[in-house]
């Protein structure tokens, strides 16, 4: 049997390591010297948001200007840079799977985080804005463990996964479609949720990994090392 | 166990799209993929396009002449250097190629080609390269995959089997052993062996379509591309 140099000719998967290729910017600045794949969204979000972390990979860290500053980082938008994160349909009928390891910080009053598939990002938070969502979200003072909220066609489930959100805490968070369009959900390995029926066909989820500042006192943080995702090709 | 698992191989892959659009070589090539630059009849950057399921689609410009095509070639090095062209994939290094491609509709008389060249003539042709190894389809004269080998100006061409069908994905390889002996694959099964290559001659990898008449756009899809060698002391 010949040993061939593509092992996996029906699937397309991407590895990105934050930092490899530059700081995470906002959309409309030094977008040469940034990374390519992603970019930092969210309310009152800058480039000074996004820092590299010599003990993990990249810090986001929301600025102080008001409540519910955001910085998250979603696939780069077309404009300019164009990533195969965004440009290939990432639906759940495509068997999608979406991996990222993050690492907590202080968990500050009143922060978000927030790591999964979503269609928008709303600002504030709100898991029930987006029609389709598979998202890990943890809300300091409220939840103890992160919550797993699922949503389908409108239709939103939001699970505790029994795992605990600790400060200064690694993760590594998995979402995978199965052959049925179901979700299913890990955290450092441990199946945390098993949806119950199909998703949504066509949504067109984008990975999404932030942080929400509960007050405007203080900066909401959280590191992130890498993000991975899979699906399988339209093989016909 | 090693970071490096194979210090005697140089071996490169490709995802079509991940560092940007193929471009032409004039255009935004600071936003364009490093690696790879669109060539042949009538190509513009407008050629090559995303397709959110099937990877990165050529598609010849259609209307201007017959003949027109959409070819990627490595990098020219007068702007961009590019391991692909800057490593000489030579015949006696057991160069290995492979290519994840999808066809769209079969146009009348379109071609596409995919292997390792010296050049890519324009129009396609057997003749011109004296040594070369690629997979070949002219629709309405073949109905499966051919592999066209030339060797020292001597051009032979193998029926592989194998049909080409619209909308369907094909993964090639072609690898060349110590004998240089080039040993051809599609999606996994051996389909032809060819004569030894000629020694001393460094190929280039390619993926192209072309189209067959003036009014008809002939479409390919890339996925991934893969070449390695071994290296010399």
């Amino acid at each position: 049997m010949a040993d061939f140099l593509i092992k996996d000719p029906d699937h397309v998967t991407l590895h990105w390591r934050a930092g490899e290729r530059g700081l995470v910017g906002v959309d409309a600045t030094a977008v040469m010297l940034e990374d390519g794949d992603f970019e930092i969204v969210g309310e009152a979000v800058s480039d000074s948001d996004c820092v590299n972390n010599d003990d993990f990979g990249i810090t986001l860290a929301t600025s102080t200007a008001g409540d519910d500053d955001q910085c998250l980082i979603v696939p780069a938008a077309g404009a300019d840079n164009r990533s195969l994160f965004r440009e290939l349909n990432w639906g759940p009928e495509n068997e999608t799977e979406w991996e990222a390891v993050i690492k907590t910080e202080a968990l500050a009053n009143a922060d978000w985080l927030l790591a999964g598939l979503m269609l928008t990002f709303p600002a504030t938070y709100d898991a029930a804005v987006d029609a389709d969502q598979f998202m890990f979200s943890y809300l300091q003072g409220t939840d103890t463990n992160w919550q797993f909220d699922a949503n389908i066609a409108n239709v939103d489930v939001s699970a505790d996964t029994g795992v605990a959100v600790v400060a200064s805490n690694t993760y590594h968070l998995r979402i995978a479609f199965d052959k049925h369009g179901r979700v299913h959900a890990y955290i450092n390995g441990l199946e945390v949720y098993v949806g119950n029926k199909r998703a949504t066909t066509g949504a067109a989820l984008l990975s999404t990994v932030g942080v929400e500042a509960g007050s405007a006192n203080e900066s909401g943080k959280m590191d992130v090392s890498r993000i991975s995702m899979r699906r399988k090709w339209d093989i016909n | 166990m090693s970071l490096i698992t194979d210090p005697h191989k140089v071996e490169l892959h490709w995802q079509a799209g991940r560092r940007g659009l193929v471009g032409a070589d004039s255009g935004a090539v600071l936003l364009e993929d490093k690696d790879f630059e669109l060539s042949g009849t009538s190509v513009t950057d407008a050629d090559c396009a995303y397709d959110a399921d099937q990877g990165l689609a050529l598609e010849t410009a259609g209307g201007a002449t017959d003949s027109e095509q959409v070819i990627l070639l490595p990098q020219t090095a007068g702007d961009n250097a590019s391991l692909w062209r800057e490593i000489a994939w030579t015949i006696d290094n057991l160069p290995c190629y492979e290519a994840v491609i999808r066809t769209d509709a079969l146009i009348a008389l379109q071609e596409i080609e995919c292997g390792l060249v010296l050049t890519m003539p324009s129009p396609f042709d057997a003749a011109t390269d004296a040594d070369q190894c690629k997979f070949t389809y002219l629709q309405g004269t073949d109905t499966n995959w051919q592999v066209s080998v030339s060797v020292g100006g001597s051009d032979t061409s193998h029926d592989t089997g194998v049909p080409v069908v619209a909308s369907t994905a094909y993964h090639f390889a072609i690898h060349v052993g110590r004998d240089r002996i080039a040993r051809c694959y599609i999606n996994g099964r051996l389909v032809a062996v060819t004569a030894a290559l000629s020694t001393g001659v460094d190929l280039l990898p390619t993926v192209g379509v072309q189209a067959g008449t003036a009014t008809a756009a002939a479409k390919i899809y890339v996925r991934e591309l893969a070449i390695s060698r071994e290296l010399t002391a």
